[in-house]
């Protein structure tokens, strides 16, 4: 069933797309990640331009974590202030991501940038997923070990934001903490939602959970609520500034997805979660070295060629 | 369906040639060369771009009064395309340089009976721009890299690719000397607009008569409006979509939630 995309200027079977979106969807919600890291490796796959596989990739975000910002909203998992400062940094780095974005475009040079970050991107995180859940594999089994305490760079940066300026009180984080800190973590994913279509979950919640000592309920309803208006922001800009966000596709997406994920959070409570979690790891190597090959093989044909909509 | 589909061309022409018959009577007398007459006719004048729109064959027809060369050529508006070029980088395969050529036609069909260049000499095709290097003719660049040869060639070569520039030099078929009929095979992409259809019929190395028809390329309903929405009004469409979209999420999750509890 083919449909054409009247902002990625081309034909999918639609199937493929409802297909694309379950799957990460699925995995989601086994694993428990956003997802957005491999939908847009994906789309870029099938032909979709780089930056309008970016784009869409934040509109999707925008319409699947919308109803988990709600309810964690609803329970007040949500650190109202952390949330606001982080969302300055992440509004500020994403719309300069986003013309960061339409000068690398307008060079020729937006596809390199998006691979090379993946390629780094994914690989680091699938690597050390995969180590992390064969480490749990053999322990499985075993009594789980108390945290340790911090050490090396942990224990440095721990010290260095202690002695920033601006210290604030954050009472639902339970946590006293310079503002400058989840301004700066809000830059970052910022950035890359507009230069990768992610929503930063997988960089924002690690943050805050080994680094900020944030209670897990928290960071969860806080990250969603900072990656929904994020998102939000960056694909309204990606519209606006690059017109790159597909409505067919975003979508076709969304619905694939929120399927999908409940299929994951019905099959994930009967799984076991290390299995899964390798599952994932495997997946996301995968992805990656498909993206480094993608670069690696001579080209059959060196030039491309794509309409100019005025 | 294909057998009916097959018999279609034959029904045109005859109907072609019942309404031709008064006509040629008439110009068979007088073997003037102003007299040459040529009757030509599409299937349809228009092509509606649909979501679902996969290509579609045009039966193009028509008559002649004495016996020649048909030569039709199939424009499109223009259009601008990006040009990307990869290089490699170390061990990698990365885009480096880009142009912009505007000012060329996104379509550009030429069919014929014969080869062009056994039809007319160089100076009569090109004075009627019977050559598929002419589409670069009045094209322009935004800037002018070094290798221009190579980028032009690649453009040729990637519009041949795609389906947008043919040469069908045995394309048009004649039948019993004075009926010739083609078929114009759009691709799934194209570009929007009226499509110009000029028809020469030829003998003896000349033009001896000409005629041109239009058809009209057009997106439809649903999709033509996204597309105009999103391009002439991006900040209305990027806030109205992506509120949507939150909605949408909200939506879902409430029905999907209902589902899993029941």
């Amino acid at each position: 069933m083919e449909i054409f995309l009247p902002i990625a200027h081309m034909d999918v079977n639609i199937l493929l797309i409802v297909a694309f979106g379950a799957v990460v969807g699925l995995l989601s919600g086994l694993v428990g990640v956003g997802g957005g890291f491999l939908i847009t490796p994906l789309l870029i796959f099938i032909g979709v331009p780089p930056l309008v596989a970016v784009a869409t990739g934040a509109a999707q975000i925008v319409g699947t974590s919308a109803s988990g910002s709600y309810a964690h909203w609803r329970l007040g998992n949500v650190d109202l202030k952390m949330g606001i400062i982080l969302l300055i940094g992440s509004w500020t780095g994403g719309a300069a991501g986003v013309f960061i974005a339409r000068a690398l475009q307008q060079s020729g040079q937006f596809g390199n940038m998006v691979t090379f970050l993946y390629v780094v991107l994914l690989g680091f995180i699938g690597v050390s997923m995969l180590l992390e859940s064969v480490k749990a594999i053999r322990n499985a089994g075993a009594p789980p070990r108390p945290a340790k305490e911090p050490k090396g760079i942990g224990a440095v940066l721990g010290r260095l934001t202690a002695s920033l300026p601006g210290q604030m009180d954050f009472p639902i984080s339970n946590l006293q903490l310079s503002f400058i800190v989840p301004l700066a973590l809000g830059v970052m994913v910022g950035v890359l939602t507009s230069l990768m279509g992610v929503g930063g979950g997988f960089i924002m919640v690690p943050i805050m959970i080994y680094m900020l000592r944030m209670p897990t309920k928290v960071v969860v309803g806080t990250s969603l609520f900072q990656l929904l208006f994020t998102t939000a922001v960056v694909a309204t800009m990606q519209a606006g500034i690059n017109r790159a966000v597909d409505p067919f596709l975003a979508t076709v997406l969304i619905l694939g997805s929120a399927v999908g994920t409940q299929w994951g959070t019905r099959l994930g409570a009967r799984l076991p979660a290390e299995k899964l979690r390798l599952v994932l790891a495997l997946v996301v190597v995968a992805v990656a070295i498909k993206m480094l090959t993608g670069i690696l093989i001579t080209p059959d044909e060196t030039y491309s060629m794509a309409v100019v909509v005025q | 369906m294909h057998a009916r589909r097959a018999t279609r061309p034959l029904l045109w022409l005859a109907l072609t040639l019942a309404a031709l018959a008064p006509l040629t009577g008439r110009a068979a007398p007088d073997p003037a060369a102003s007299d040459d007459t040529l009757v030509t006719e599409l299937a349809t004048d228009h092509v509606d771009i649909t979501t679902h729109f996969t290509g579609e064959k045009i039966l193009v027809f028509g008559a002649i009064s004495r016996p020649g060369d048909i030569v039709i050529k199939v424009k499109s508006p223009t259009e601008t395309v990006a040009l990307t070029r990869k290089v490699q980088i170390g061990p990698f395969w990365l885009a480096n340089g880009k142009i912009k050529v505007s000012n060329a036609p996104g379509l550009l069909y030429l069919l014929s009976t014969e080869p062009l260049d056994k039809l007319l000499p160089a100076a009569e095709r090109d004075r009627y721009g019977l050559a598929l290097k002419d589409a670069l003719q009045d094209a322009k660049t935004d800037t002018k890299p070094k290798g221009m040869g190579d980028w032009q060639a690649a453009f040729m070569r990637l519009k041949a690719d795609e389906g947008h520039y043919v040469e069908g030099q045995h394309a048009v078929r004649m039948d019993s000397k004075r009926l010739f009929f083609t078929s114009i095979n759009l691709p799934a992409k194209i570009p929007l607009g009226a499509y110009h259809l000029e028809f020469y019929l030829v003998r003896d190395g000349k033009v001896v008569a000409q005629q041109t028809r239009k058809l009209n390329v057009q997106q439809v309903r649903i999709e033509r409006w996204m597309s105009n929405t999103a391009h002439e009004t991006p900040w209305g469409f990027g806030i109205v979509y992506t509120l949507g979209a939150m909605f949408l999420g909200l939506v879902l999750g409430v029905v999907l939630q209902r589902d899993r509890d029941d």
